[in-house]
């Protein structure tokens, strides 16, 4: 694995070119409490899950940034449109987690439902202790909602009892890959059938995100930070043996793929992992071997590595190219270097880096931080370009969440968002 | 078909490679980090002097040396990490970790410093976080000299003792002060122990030592132990156990009566430990120790081996100095070596006329 000589975390170049961002609340559901979900739907318009997982009997607002008013649209109240009460007494259908993906042939934004918002009047709820109560979550929907029309086509329970971490989509073959939450299983679903085939457990610590390579195969990570490798043609599951890279004093565990993103050629995939000091990694599938994969860097800033860190507090996400060929990406940043006080509230900002996808070198364009008194704007899900090649970030973080956006001063046109990302 | 002789070589071979180690239960050497996503304490600063069980299960303890750790373990439910707490204040030997109701009290030099006691994270599959909360501002120091050891009496009361001196102190935050001193004759050696009504001491001149909180008497027994001889003290139905060199002895208070349990085959005695179902476990020798069970009704005494961890951390323990057992009747252990981790060990469940 070649490894490239960046920088410290912390040797970041601050940039003299700056973009402004602003920031938009979810203010029409005040419980929202993570946008986990961000993508860029298939007419090139920003679609925002406004997930509800910490108040009981909710649901997830489906919701679009409109471009034309600079606000935001409500859509869709989950709930509803499943047929699935946010009061039912189940575990609610909460929140789209990695899960939305376009469909570029008809319209379509596909999404799936995620589990651990509480049933009304429960202070909280484990899939686990629910397993086998009449409050377990009814499963994960299949949705499709149609974006020219805004209105929703159809719905399947694609995981019955358990929820669906990330999505991608074969649009070639009319397959959706999955990753099932608590049981961590992979799910194919054919959409032609309408069918799900489980083809088997995975570990615990569930990935956070699935991509396709060029060869359609779809590639993951399990627990120990191995690519794992699906190929429908044999329909087999296959370890790579290609381990993700991590810190010294890490051994490799947890270090599953939080987001990835093909780059405009869709020759390589960029990826970072879910696990404090996360590194960036350049990947390169082949037809015929396990792919080649490139240490680019840890991204965060040093710490002190006696601590187990969060990965909230220590954290990367919102993975994204440019108009302009860069890749885009937030990394969670203290407000203060190192050494810092190791308390659960450290003031910190998500700092938006511009990344040379061949050199690796990298520096900071933006500062994203909640309008005061708000909180942090550390934490970023997912990223996404826009019609007019503006990036949008996911926020997690104080109530009501909603999402950044990026003004990145593009050239007039309409397409601007292309080539749409296909997974979560 | 292998020949008589080589079936024979294969058995001694067997014998001397393999049945050096543990032949029973099964031990598990925890690395002192999260393991996976931390790193561990600094090896010359991990070697474990004093550890207790805390009312929460939460195992705590502190090591030896210039920079002294303090470090609290979760092995419960979906827990299983040992951290770093912290660094301890000020200057000399940490010698005990004492539990009180909602902080941990440890004792360093002439000084006992408080500690919150950890809060079990939200989850340890993800997004975990474990505060590390500095120590308390205030401590309470002792002015007779360098603390030995103390014990937790009950609530924030603790017993303590230095060279000269035995020592009760209320460790209730800024209300903290010594209830009551006492003069302590010949020092001590090894650790107190807690006691139905008081503490219990081996002093220098081996001489073992009861105090009653109640009346505040102190009693004197002398056993016969040699006074350079560090000695572990645990009790058993009623009965304070001594184990020094390489003897255990057992003495019952209530009628002062006492008599030798065990002479194991190798000394020093490092560790000592009554088990839930009656059995003691001690670990005794000196580059490698090795554990000995002895069965109180019948004396009879065994060796168990050369502790090893196959399973988690692949780890071979030679040198304890703490022991102590657990919520769910394992023995917990606390290693003291370089790199030292926190071992549990599980004794074989015997089968019984029920089973």
């Amino acid at each position: 694995m070649q490894t490239f000589k960046t920088d410290k975390a912390m040797s970041v170049v601050m940039e003299n070119r700056k973009y402004d961002t602003a920031f938009y609340r979810f203010n029409k559901w005040p419980d929202s409490d993570a946008c986990w979900s961000l993508s860029t739907g298939p007419d090139g318009r920003i679609y925002a899950a406004a997930c509800v997982e910490i108040t009981p009997g909710s649901t997830v607002y489906l919701t679009r940034y409109n471009d034309q008013t600079n606000s935001i649209d409500y859509l869709l109240e989950m709930d509803k449109a499943l047929g699935d009460p946010r009061d039912s007494g189940r575990a609610t259908q909460c929140k789209i987690h990695y899960s939305f993906v376009p469909d570029s042939r008809n319209g379509i934004l596909y999404m799936a439902t995620h589990l651990s918002g509480p049933p009304k009047g429960r202070a909280s709820f484990s899939p686990w202790h629910s397993w086998y109560g009449n409050e377990m979550f009814r499963g994960s929907v299949l949705l499709a909602y149609d974006t020219s029309a805004d209105k929703a086509l159809w719905h399947d329970l694609m995981i019955p009892k358990q929820g669906c971490r990330c999505l991608c989509f074969d649009q070639k073959h009319d397959l959706f890959y999955a990753l099932s939450y608590p049981l961590d299983h992979f799910i194919v679903y054919d959409l032609a059938t309408r069918e799900s085939y489980d083809m088997g457990r995975i570990g615990s610590v569930n990935c956070q995100a699935i991509f396709l390579d060029r060869f359609n195969r779809a590639v993951f990570a399990d627990d120990q930070g191995y690519l794992v490798r699906y190929d429908h043609t044999n329909r087999k599951l296959e370890r790579l043996f290609l381990r993700l890279p991590h810190e010294h004093f890490q051994t490799g565990w947890h270090s599953v793929l939080y987001d990835a993103v093909a780059s405009p050629d869709n020759e390589r995939v960029y990826f970072i992992t879910w696990i404090a000091d996360s590194h960036l990694i350049r990947y390169t599938p082949q037809e015929k071997g396990p792919g080649i994969l490139e240490d680019m860097g840890r991204l965060t800033q040093e710490r002190d590595p006696t601590v187990p860190m969060s990965t909230y507090q220590n954290h990367c996400g919102g993975l994204v190219f440019g108009n302009d060929g860069m890749l885009y990406m937030v990394a969670a940043k203290w407000e203060r270097d190192f050494p810092v006080p190791l308390t659960r509230d450290i003031p910190a900002y998500g700092s938006v880096l511009r990344i040379d996808p061949e050199t690796g070198s990298r520096s900071e364009v933006a500062k994203l931080r909640r309008p005061s008194p708000e909180g942090s704007g550390h934490y970023v899900s997912r990223g996404a370009r826009d019609r007019n090649g503006d990036i949008f970030f996911g926020h997690v973080g104080t109530v009501p969440v909603g999402f950044f956006k990026m003004k990145m001063n593009v050239e007039e046109g309409r397409d601007n968002h292309l080539p749409l990302r296909i997974w979560g | 078909m292998a020949s008589d002789k080589t079936k024979d070589y294969i058995a001694k071979y067997s014998e001397i490679q393999r049945k050096t180690f543990l032949q029973e239960g099964y031990a598990l050497a925890l690395p002192m980090c999260f393991p996976g996503d931390s790193v561990s304490i600094d090896p010359d600063e991990s070697r474990i002097n004093d550890l207790i069980l805390a009312s929460d299960n939460s195992i705590y303890g502190v090591t030896d040396g210039e920079k002294a750790h303090l470090f609290g373990a979760m092995t419960r439910d979906v827990t299983g990490f040992v951290f770093d707490m912290g660094l301890i204040p000020g200057k000399g030997t940490a010698t005990a970790v004492v539990d009180g109701i909602k902080d941990v009290f440890v004792c360093r030099g002439s000084a006992i410093y408080r500690h919150e006691k950890l809060m079990p994270p939200f989850d340890c599959l993800q997004e975990w976080f474990i505060d590390r909360a500095p120590f308390a501002d205030d401590c309470l120091s002792v002015d007779s000299g360098s603390i030995l050891h103390a014990v937790g009496i009950e609530g924030n009361v603790l017993a303590g003792i230095t060279a000269s001196e035995l020592f009760i102190a209320d460790m209730s935050g800024k209300k903290s002060r010594i209830l009551y001193t006492d003069k302590l004759d010949s020092g001590n050696s090894g650790h107190l122990l807690k006691t139905e009504d008081g503490i219990a001491g081996v002093n220098k001149k081996g001489v073992l030592w009861t105090f009653s909180i109640g009346n505040k008497k102190f009693e004197k027994n002398d056993l016969g132990l040699k006074g350079e001889e560090r000695a572990c003290l645990c009790v058993s139905g009623g009965r304070i156990l001594i184990g020094a060199g390489n003897r255990i002895i057992s003495f019952d208070p209530r009628n002062r009566t006492s008599g030798l349990l065990a002479e194991l085959p190798l000394a020093p005695l490092t560790t000592l430990a009554a088990m839930s179902d009656g059995r003691i476990c001690a670990t005794s020798g000196k580059e490698i120790e090795h554990l000995f069970e002895v069965d109180v009704p019948t004396a009879i005494m065994r060796d168990l081996g050369v502790f090893v961890s196959v399973l988690a951390a692949r780890r071979y323990g030679y040198n304890f100095r703490t022991s102590l057992v657990g919520s769910q009747g394992e023995l917990i252990l606390g290693e003291y070596d370089r790199g030292a981790h926190l071992w549990l060990y599980f004794p074989k469940i015997r089968k019984t006329e029920k089973g």
